[in-house]
């Protein structure tokens, strides 16, 4: 099996824990380069460095309310850079969400468990 | 004069009333009628006529009534006398809120003097609450009510609806039994009418299964009962026919009773029915290629949704006609009206899908993609899609998927991962024909042909790719397997077969395992709670008895109940106790404690039994053993008292000794290596312990009960340790008890690790013994142990006490134990609210809560008094008085801001130790005495503390952090450290009502959860979240935020260790 070639990675979760327990996971194995915002508008505003992927939370304004959420942001991004990998991550279970961003240009939908790590790793190996 | 007639008219409506007992619900008409006649006059209105028996009732009508219904109590009669024939399950609770409103106006008991009446309405303000298993089986006890006055259900009356709970709730077993064994109950009592609804629940069990066979031969046997009596019954039985016909595939049938079922439904009225036969005479026109005509079908049906709790239809509908769009070749129509179906029913959360609306909604939005020639959507939604199917336990659906996959997968050349999906929906396929056929003959012929089909779909797939050159290789592998499948096919098939049999067979045992368990939790909880408040009376009042200087004889009597009740106690506690420790919940103390006092105590509990019984009871204490040791001395002091009380109980002469000696394995002085190999008695965890090498500070103690008594027979000895078992089948008679002290105490020393070990020789006597290794303790700390067995009331003295119980027997209790022993002022109130008046007008010192009252309960009163009232008011200090001993009540009690609690039944000195802590007036007791008051003491201390099971669980992160400790701690104080903002922030949240508020921050806190291991926080989360956004019910997401609060607490507590 080919080792995967590091990337520039975006993460945008205004969970602390969780973009920690990510960008941990993500550069045990692969020396990826992870850039965390916690704000989709900050993410935004970087655009411009490239991204091989984008790794977007659904849902955005839990801690900053004024925020706009995953998927506007999701739409900005498509908008302004529609060749970009994005992996929408969410603890929405369900289907109608995964649906409507999956139509709305996400590449994977990922939901928050225990297994979500495994699998965005995963996604990032096989792009 | 007319307060005379009025009176005149009360006494007729009286008398009628003490002769509606067991009548049935026409007879209240006539009752009514005299009440409303009493009603009328006293409020000097004229007496409207009835209105007249409507022809058809649907629900439109109703609420066009009930928005009048409390001003026309007429209206009110009618409805009541017609409750078995109107509406769902939501429109039988709007109605019997009105009635019970218009009740409450003129004679509040009628309603609640008929019994199946008041548990219905029970039953559903409990499914309202969430709390629908429970439900159910109110839902049952009322049918059993209804039962007794021998009557014939309507539609829609509840026991027809005990058959939609269980749908809504997915238990499709639990149905099936309960109306098998209604089923056989109205065989044989009657009224045989009642016997169609247990055949139409038989058919929905196998519609489910996909055993369409029998489910119509059900289905049509409900029907032709139905037939007589009941027509709109039989109206849904001929189109529930036809739509399982359509199902089955066979067209012609569906549509002869369809359109059956769509006449009689139109005649009755019932317009989901009607509905719902528009729409699958639409599918079958769909499967004849009359698309226009199928459109027409559908438009039709959807003009007739009126209520909203046709959302699953609607979905359907919507779901089909976007179908239909896209035979027609119309992707753009379709894809709104499809993202619609889908939006409907993800915003409704209805469990179980009747109709499949979601899935085809999915399944069709698969299919735009797929047109759409966008395969990795295609792919994501299908396999979306099939992960839904599997959670719906619904064959058909899941075939469909298997099939559509494999062709998908197989058309994208993905050949490998086409293969799982081929075998499984061959398989599975081959499994539900079985099914389907088990009545029919011609079925080999048919699958040979399906199998062959099979094959030929893949072959096909496969030639248009040969034709573009395209993975040729491919295709011939694909090819080979084929033919490797359909030789193999028969060996597969008997596999899976008794595999699937096999499972069904585990699963079953499973279910029934769990079932059981749950129960057996359920009802000793129940129990204790049951038990435990009228104890406290009869405790109670017993020994205020004793203090009022009663005659000799009386006292007697007093003694015997005193007695009894603690002896009553003590099983209650065994039970308890059983349960707890199979379970795993006891976690032991470890305090320093003096092990010589703690055994002369146990002397002094038994001496009176064994002058009783006239033998001697021996204590020997070895001069080796430690003064003080670190363990449990509860624990052991209810082994010793077990095994002791055992040893009299079964000992007619001589004696019982009780010894403590040093241990084989740590010798009589303190040595280097510690109990590390010893066979006979061995010690589990010496070994584990041995590893820390800390010579001066273990002992190993060896502790032995033997007797003179009559033995037990080398062939029981084994069996002494089980629950329930006593060595003679008649010993239960003869020497009283549970049975479950041995079984205790093998359970309890083996948690403090040791082991039990008994010898015995029938007629001469037996010996118990075991070992526990302890660590020696200090005897300073020994003096921060106290007790309050000889405290003094007066400290009390002074104090301003209000007393919240609604037993009114509870109260005089309370306020008369105080009384007696201090010079304290009471006040008491019924409940909560009254609670909460009286402390706007006055101060207290200590208010002593009940829990579970009528109007507020103590949670409530409690939050109300700590975030309503200006300080110092809003803090006084108030103490539970609660009979619950359950953990989460308890933890309740603390998250709803009480300061203390005392479990019932309790001892007055515990009632006034808690009080004068609480009131800062503790006074500290420097010895540890022995106390007459043992036995309860050891069943209420450890009641109020039963363990609990930890709230985090470590192994994920362990295992994600690839047991990097350094790591792990980043983790866990990061949860710290966000923890109490996180509590502040929701708490703050919640005093304003923000719920939105507090569902962002559960939101954000997913991860953390799963980090932490924190399953049960995270499913109450999640519980939490969607009530907030969803505004549900306030009082239930308070008490679920409460709840979640007390699970953080606990976890924090847990993590900082």
């Amino acid at each position: 099996m080919p080792a995967s070639t590091p990337k520039k990675i975006f993460v945008v979760d205004d969970d602390p824990m969780l973009t920690l327990a990510l960008e941990d996971y993500l550069t045990r194995k692969v020396a990826h380069q992870v850039t965390v915002f916690e704000t989709g508008e900050a993410c935004l505003n970087n655009l411009a460095a490239k991204p091989d992927v984008i790794i977007l939370d659904y849902y955005l304004n839990s801690v900053h309310k004024e925020a706009a959420n995953g998927m506007e942001i999701l739409q900005a991004i498509k908008k302004e850079s529609p060749d970009s990998h994005v992996i929408m991550l969410s603890s929405q279970e369900r289907y109608g969400v995964a649906m409507q961003t999956l139509i709305k240009g996400a590449e994977q939908y990922v939901i928050k468990d225990e297994t979500a790590f495994e699998k965005i790793a995963g996604m990032i190996d096989e792009m | 004069m007319l307060a005379c007639s009025t009176l005149l008219y009360a006494i007729l409506a009286f008398y009628y009333l003490s002769r509606v007992k067991r009548k049935t619900i026409h007879q209240y008409l006539v009752i009514l009628l005299a009440l409303s006649q009493l009603y009328s006059i006293s409020a000097q209105t004229s007496l409207k006529p009835l209105p007249k028996p409507f022809l058809s009732v649907n629900e439109s009508d109703i609420l066009q009534l009930l928005t009048d219904a409390r001003t026309s109590e007429d209206t009110m009669y009618y409805l009541l006398a017609q409750i078995d024939n109107l509406g769902g399950p939501e429109m039988h609770a709007f109605l019997l809120d009105n009635l019970t409103h218009f009740l409450a106006i003129n004679a509040r008991t009628l309603i609640y003097n008929d019994e199946p009446l008041r548990l219905y309405k029970e039953a559903i303000d409990l499914w309202e609450k969430g709390e629908r298993l429970q439900s159910i089986a109110l839902q049952k006890r009322a049918v059993n009510a209804y039962d007794k006055q021998h009557r014939v259900f309507g539609p829609n009356s509840i026991f027809p609806c005990i058959r939609l709970h269980y749908n809504e709730l997915n238990l499709p077993e639990e149905r099936l039994a309960y109306y098998k064994e209604k089923l056989v109950y109205y065989q044989n009592y009657g009224p045989i009418e009642n016997t169609a609804d247990c055949y139409h629940a038989f058919g929905g069990y196998y519609l489910l299964k996909a055993d369409y066979n029998l489910a119509i031969s059900h289905y049509l046997k409900a029907a032709s009962i139905f037939k007589t009596y009941n027509a709109d019954g039989y109206a849904n039985a001929h189109s529930v026919v036809g739509w399982t016909y359509y199902r089955w595939g066979n067209y012609d049938k569906s549509k002869y009773y369809l359109e059956s079922g769509l006449a009689l439904s139109k005649k009755t009225g019932n317009y989901s029915n009607v509905q719902l036969c528009y729409i699958f005479l639409g599918l079958i026109a769909k499967q004849d290629k009359q698309y226009s005509e199928s459109m027409k079908l559908l438009d039709t049906a959807l003009t007739l949704i009126v209520m909203p709790r046709d959302i699953d239809v609607y979905t359907l509908l919507l779901a089909e006609k976007g179908g239909l769009l896209l035979i027609e070749n119309k992707p753009e129509e379709a894809l709104p009206i499809l993202n619609r179906a889908i939006e409907l029913r993800e915003s409704e959360d209805l469990p179980l899908a009747n109709y499949q609306g979601d899935f085809e909604g999915y399944f069709y939005l698969y299919q735009y993609f797929v047109m759409q020639k966008d395969w990795t959507k295609a792919e994501q939604i299908l396999l979306m899609t099939y992960d839904k199917a599997g959670t719906s336990k619904s064959n058909r659906q899941i075939l469909k998927l298997n099939k559509e996959l494999a062709i998908f997968y197989n058309a994208q050349s993905k050949n490998i991962q086409a293969l799982p999906y081929a075998l499984a929906y061959i398989t599975l396929s081959d499994s539900l024909r079985n099914i389907e056929n088990t009545f029919n003959v011609s079925q080999y012929e048919e699958q040979q042909e399906a199998i062959s089909n099979e094959v030929q779909v893949l072959g096909l797939e496969q030639e248009k790719k040969l034709q573009r050159n395209y993975f040729a290789g491919g295709g011939l592998m694909l090819l080979l397997l084929s033919a490797g499948i359909y030789s193999r096919l028969q060996y597969v098939r008997r596999v899976t077969k008794q595999l699937a049999e096999q499972n069904i067979q585990i699963e079953k045992a499973k279910l029934h395992a769990e079932q059981s368990e749950r129960f057996k939790q359920e009802f000793l909880a129940n129990m204790s709670h049951e038990i435990r408040t009228p104890m406290n009376a009869v405790m109670g009042m017993t020994s205020l008895l004793m203090d009022k200087k009663p005659r000799h004889d009386q006292v007697a009597y007093l003694t015997g109940i005193q007695k009894s009740s603690d002896t009553l106690l003590h099983i209650i506690n065994d039970i308890l106790d059983l349960s707890k420790v199979e379970a795993g919940k006891i976690d032991l103390e470890a305090i320093d404690f003096a092990i010589r006092q703690e055994m002369k105590q146990v002397k002094q509990l038994l001496d009176h039994k064994a002058i009783e019984k006239g033998i001697q009871l021996i204590l020997h204490i070895d001069h080796n053993v430690p003064d003080v040791v670190i363990g449990d001395p509860v624990r052991l002091n209810q082994v010793l008292i077990n095994l002791a009380g055992n040893a009299i109980k079964f000992t007619e002469k001589g004696s019982v000794t009780i010894e403590v000696g040093m241990g084989q394995g740590a010798g009589g002085k303190v040595q280097g290596v510690v109990g590390s190999s010893q066979p006979a008695v061995g010690n589990q965890q010496s070994e584990v312990e041995g590893v820390e090498f800390a010579p001066p500070e273990n002992t190993q103690l060896l502790f032995k009960v033997s007797d003179t008594g009559i033995g037990i027979p080398k062939d029981k000895l084994d069996r002494v340790f089980e629950s329930f078992s006593q060595a003679h089948s008649s010993d239960n008679r003869k020497f009283g008890g549970t049975g479950l002290g041995l079984s205790i105490s093998k359970q309890l020393v083996e948690l403090m690790g040791g082991t039990i070990a008994v010898e015995s020789e029938e007629g001469s006597g037996t010996t118990f013994s075991f070992e526990i290794e302890y660590p020696i303790g200090s005897a300073a700390k020994l003096l921060e142990t106290k007790s309050h067995d000889q405290m003094d009331g007066s400290m009390l003295n002074g104090l301003k006490i209000l007393v919240v119980d609604d037993n009114e027997f509870n109260r005089t209790v309370a306020r008369d134990t105080l009384l007696s022993k201090c010079d304290v002022e009471i006040i008491e109130a019924i409940h909560g609210q009254e609670a909460i008046d009286l402390l706007k007008e006055q101060d207290f010192d200590v208010i002593l809560m009940d829990v579970q009252m009528p109007v507020m309960d103590g949670f409530e009163a409690t939050r109300q008094i700590r975030e309503t009232f200006p300080a110092p008011k809003n803090k006084t200090q108030i103490i539970a008085l609660t009979a619950s001993v359950v953990r989460s009540d308890l933890d309740k009690c603390r998250a709803a801001g009480m300061d203390d609690y005392v479990a019932k039944p309790f001892k007055a000195m515990q009632l006034l130790a808690t009080i004068a802590k609480a009131s800062g007036r503790e006074i500290r007791h420097l010895e540890n005495p022995a106390s007459a008051e043992m036995p309860g003491k050891i069943g209420l201390a450890e009641l109020s503390e039963i363990p609990i099971k930890p709230v985090t669980d470590l192994t994920y992160l362990e295992k994600f952090c690839e047991g990097d400790t350094s790591r792990m701690n980043k983790y866990i104080s990061m949860f710290l450290d966000t923890a109490p903002g996180l509590t502040e922030q929701i708490t703050q949240a919640l005093a304003q009502e923000n719920y939105e508020e507090i569902a962002g921050q559960i939101h954000a806190y997913k991860t953390k959860w799963i980090m932490m291991g924190m399953t049960d926080a995270k499913d109450l989360a999640l519980v939490i979240e969607q009530a907030c956004r969803e505004s549900g019910d306030t009082i239930s997401i308070r008490k679920n935020v409460d709840s979640l609060l007390a699970l953080i607490q606990t976890a924090v507590s847990e993590l900082k260790v």
